[in-house]
């Protein structure tokens, strides 16, 4: 199967789209953490699902924590909130406060991660399916350790195919946190998204 | 199936729906568009005090009077409106509910507040209407197992934690120890020991065999281990972590020499069973800095003899080895004749090598068993072992003596000397250490005052001597208090003119137990004590007072002489001429009255002046008289050189008078000498008439003896003169002169 190709406009459409999405979550984030956010320019990729491990490893780490959401409906694949192994606690940390013991930290790590992250990636899934005026499932997230390919592995991803990687890194300098937020969709939902898209961009050119 | 199956399946799977959800061990609540409550299950009754009534159709948040969290609140909008499915954690309590395990009603108090995990999803039924279902789960117990776990997970650790600092404690310890630490059981078998020990022992570094403590260690004064298995043995009674010490005994190694060792063993309790743990320690070093410290304290300094205390220790050891087994030693006390004056005239250098000297000729003449000591000063002693009887100890001492008596040369000098030896047996009745020292000085001192360069045995005649002479010397000290020393006054008489020429005042000591005692006891006595000089002042201070007295009372006519005997020993040097003046001046008597006898060792003396003194005397104006004369260093020419005015022949001629033709002969040159050079001559100790009558015959007229009167005390002496009693009668009738 060939790589769909996404021209200029698609590009810039999606780009866009994602870039509001990750926006909403990102402002959900600094609430929370009641710090600034900041965010990088989004990437957007269409490669081979190794490739893409490789990719999110190199905008993070080699070993990862994340919190993985799946969705379906009219698109599906998984939004991801991934961090360096080590910064996730620190990101607990910094939304429960000071207050917090250590190990109170490592036991509620999981959770808070959980719950950050369902925030998070709701927050985002929310505003690109309002935008492209389209209805997507979102299940449970959980929570995922182990390498970037691992992860990926274990959401619902084809494996064989190519997928589309759409990933900002945000990083909360104050607390030295750095992680990116994902999405990640098989080449088969492509096609409606795409679709998706250019209804999107002719209304919003008319 | 058809249509009707469906649809009763349906049915049923409606029906069956809804119980079910009553029955679920969790809560189901269902949410429409609207917002409102349209299913509330009987968990959520239960948990929450609102029953199902209550809930239905209203808001949920109005059902907990506002108490529900925006975040679910936000969860619920999501899963209706944006089909996003939320999850609220249990560790977060801010996202739950105000459910309680045993709530009666909405105002009592709550039992235990339920952690919950809630899960918020969309739910579309089969006509795509938008519900959202929420889902309680009750997690506490999970919560309670993960915090139990998790307690039992850091205890875990924390054991394992501590062990590990515990085994690497001891392991660095017991490892890294010098002291050999082992451990062993009941029966005395080791378990394990550290490197120390296996260096100590000579034993393998990993235990091969079977090995037994008490193989290896003993007791200082028997050489098996029986003393500490009997303690093992003990210990086993004993409460655990109750410890001995041995601060001495023997540890045997497999293979080597013994060693001195200190033990401390502890015995505990480990899982019922009875170990013991020994620490051991090397105590060689220890044991060799204690002997030279004993060294030190027992040796002479200089001489490298042994101290005084250390010859005390060994006469102990003697004296309980003789009464033991009968064979008698000997404790020989060794004085050097004269050390002072070679220390004075040569110098502490010099003295020093003489005492090395000394001591190098005492160690070659003794044996090993026996002990050369020094005293300190000039003094030495000598235990001699298993000596023998007198005589063999005559030889050890003669052979000491040729060694002693060899010329050695000090610094260039060359020096003799000689000692006095005092030796007192140590046979089985002698008991205390005290009193063989007292008797052994005593034999010294006897030595000493038998002109020293000799030695002399301790007898229990000498310690009554000794005695005897130490309660005198007491009692002469007192005797000057207390008048029992008077003078006595024997009559020289004139024969010739029948008048008394002369008394001699003699020095008597009644002694209130002995009686009285003649002077030829006291007075050395007097010498050696230094009471002479006193005494002798006495003696001529009452001499003259009592002689002035006489003459003032007409007792004695008025040429009548007092003589008064003086010692070398008073003629120290001129104090004596002026002290004599003092005394002349004071009883007011002339000095020409005054008559000093003196004997012929005074004017041989040699370390003293006596001429000068003489001379002084003479200026005083009293006259000098040799008494004993023919006895001593008769040299004539003092009669030249000394101002004498007298000479009285000694009694020893007049006894033999009779006897002897040259003793006439002597008796008769005497006193034409005496004559030739116009000096008196006196006769003393005459007790017969016949040399009454030979002296007349010659020409010798002054007579003292007992033939006249015996030495008078002054009452009898007064009778004497008032009577004139000169015995005359007895006198050969034929020799008096026509009355």
């Amino acid at each position: 199967m060939t790589a769909p190709i996404l021209n200029e406009i698609q590009l810039d459409m999606l780009t866009e789209i994602f870039n509001i999405g990750i926006g909403q979550a990102a402002a959900s984030l600094s609430e929370m953490i009641a710090d600034n956010v900041e965010l990088s320019v989004p990437l957007v990729k269409c490669l081979p699902l190794d490739e893409a491990s490789l990719e999110l490893a190199e905008m993070t780490a080699t070993t990862i924590s994340a919190v993985s959401q799946s969705f379906e409906g009219e698109f599906s694949g998984s939004a991801l909130l991934i961090f360096p192994q080590q910064d996730s606690l620190e990101l607990v940390k910094a939304i429960l406060g000071t207050n917090v013991s250590l190990e109170q930290l490592s036991e509620l790590e999981e959770d808070a991660l959980l719950e950050v992250g369902n925030v998070i990636l709701n927050a985002c899934i929310c505003t690109i399916s309002d935008m492209l005026e389209c209805e997507i499932i979102g299940e449970i997230p959980t929570h995922q350790q182990g390498t970037t390919k691992q992860v990926l592995s274990r959401s619902s991803l084809d494996d064989t195919a190519y997928v589309l990687l759409l990933s900002m890194i945000f990083s909360i300098p104050h607390h030295d946190i750095k992680g990116t937020i994902s999405f990640v969709m098989n080449m088969g939902a492509l096609q409606t998204f795409i679709a998706l898209i250019d209804r999107y961009t002719e209304k919003l050119l008319h | 199936m058809t249509e009707a199956e469906h649809q009763g399946y349906r049915d049923q799977r409606e029906t069956f729906s809804m119980l079910a959800l009553e029955l679920l061990d969790s809560g189901v609540v269902v949410i429409n568009q609207s917002g409102k409550i349209i299913l509330w299950n009987q968990w959520m009754a239960n948990v929450s005090a609102i029953s199902g009534q209550q809930a239905l159709g209203h808001d949920i948040n109005s059902v907990f009077d506002g108490k529900i969290k925006g975040r679910l609140i936000q969860a619920i909008d999501y899963a209706l409106y944006k089909q996003l499915s939320s999850l609220l954690s249990s560790s977060l309590n801010r996202y739950t509910l105000p459910l309680y395990s045993q709530p009666t009603d909405s105002s009592a108090q709550p039992a235990e507040a339920i952690a919950q995990s809630i899960t918020v999803k969309p739910l579309l039924n089969h006509h795509g209407d938008k519900y959202c279902l929420v889902h309680v789960a009750n997690v506490t117990d999970v919560i309670k197992r993960e915090t139990l776990l998790k307690q039992q997970g850091d205890d875990l650790k924390q054991l394992a934690h501590d062990k590990a600092v515990s085994e690497f404690r001891s392991l660095g310890i017991i490892e890294n120890s010098l002291d050999c630490i082992m451990s062993f059981d009941q029966r005395g078998l080791v378990q394990n020991y550290n490197p120390a020990a296996a260096q100590m022992f000579a034993l393998p570094s990993q235990m091969t065999k079977k090995l037994s403590f008490q193989s290896i260690v003993a007791s200082l004064n028997s050489y098996s281990g029986l003393d500490i298995v009997n303690v093992i043995d003990s210990l086993g009674y004993t409460s655990s972590h109750v410890g001995t010490k041995w601060p001495e005994a023997i540890g045997v190694p497999t293979s080597g020499d013994t060693f001195p060792i200190e033990i401390a063993i502890i015995s505990t309790e480990i899982d019922q069973r009875r170990l013991f743990t020994a620490v051991i320690r090397d105590i060689s070093a220890q044991k060799e800095t204690e002997q030279r410290l004993t060294q030190l304290a027992r040796y002479d300094f200089l001489t490298g003899l042994a101290n005084r205390a250390y010859l005390y220790e060994r006469l102990e050891l003697s004296i309980s080895r003789v009464r033991r087994d009968k064979h008698p030693s000997a404790l020989i006390f060794i004085d050097l004749d004269h050390f002072k004056t070679v220390n004075d005239t040569r110098g502490h250098s010099a003295g020093d090598e003489l005492l090395r000297h000394v001591a190098n000729c005492l160690t070659d003449v003794i044996r090993d068993v026996d002990l050369a000591a020094r005293l300190g000063g000039d003094e030495f002693a000598i235990i001699l072992e298993n000596s023998g009887g007198k005589s063999q100890v005559g030889l050890a001492i003669e052979r000491l003596c040729k060694s002693l008596a060899t010329p050695l040369a000090i610094e260039g000098e060359e020096v003799t000397i000689s000692c006095s030896m005092g030796i007192c047996i140590i046979d089985e009745t002698v008991t205390d250490c005290d009193e063989l020292i007292k008797s052994a000085d005593i034999a010294m001192y006897q030595a000493k005052s038998k002109g020293r360069n000799n030695y002399q045995f301790y007898s229990t005649e000498l310690r009554q001597k000794s005695e005897i002479k130490l309660s005198l010397e007491n009692a002469l000290r007192e005797a000057t208090k207390t008048e029992s020393l008077h003078l006595h006054y024997q009559p020289i008489v004139d024969i010739q003119n029948k008048r008394l020429a002369g008394i001699e005042a003699l020095l008597r000591w009644d002694h209130p137990e002995l009686g009285s005692i003649p002077p030829v006891r006291f007075i050395p006595l007097l010498e050696e004590i230094g009471l002479i000089g006193e005494v002798g002042e006495w003696v001529l201070k009452t001499a003259c007072t009592q002689h002035k007295s006489w003459h003032d009372r007409g007792l004695v006519d008025e040429n009548c002489t007092i003589a008064v005997n003086f010692s070398a020993k008073q003629f120290k040097d001129i104090e004596t001429a002026r002290m004599i003046d003092k005394i002349l001046s004071e009883s007011k008597l002339a000095s020409e009255l005054l008559n000093i006898e003196l004997t012929e060792s005074v004017l041989m003396a040699s370390h003293r002046n006596p001429g000068e003194v003489l001379h002084e005397l003479k200026k005083i104006g009293l006259r000098l008289s040799i008494d004993d004369f023919g006895t001593g260093y008769s040299s004539l020419s003092y009669l030249r050189k000394f101002p004498i005015n007298n000479l009285k022949i000694d009694r020893s001629f007049i006894e033999d008078i009779n006897n002897d033709n040259s003793t006439k002969a002597i008796v008769k040159t005497i006193i034409d000498l005496a004559h030739n050079l116009g000096l008196t001559v006196i006769a003393e100790g005459i007790e017969e008439p016949y040399a009454l009558n030979f002296l007349k015959q010659h020409g010798c007229h002054l007579i003292q003896g007992y033939l006249i009167a015996r030495p008078m005390s002054i009452e009898k002496f007064e009778d004497f003169c008032r009577a004139k009693n000169w015995q005359l009668e007895s006198y050969d009738q034929s020799l008096l002169p026509n009355p």
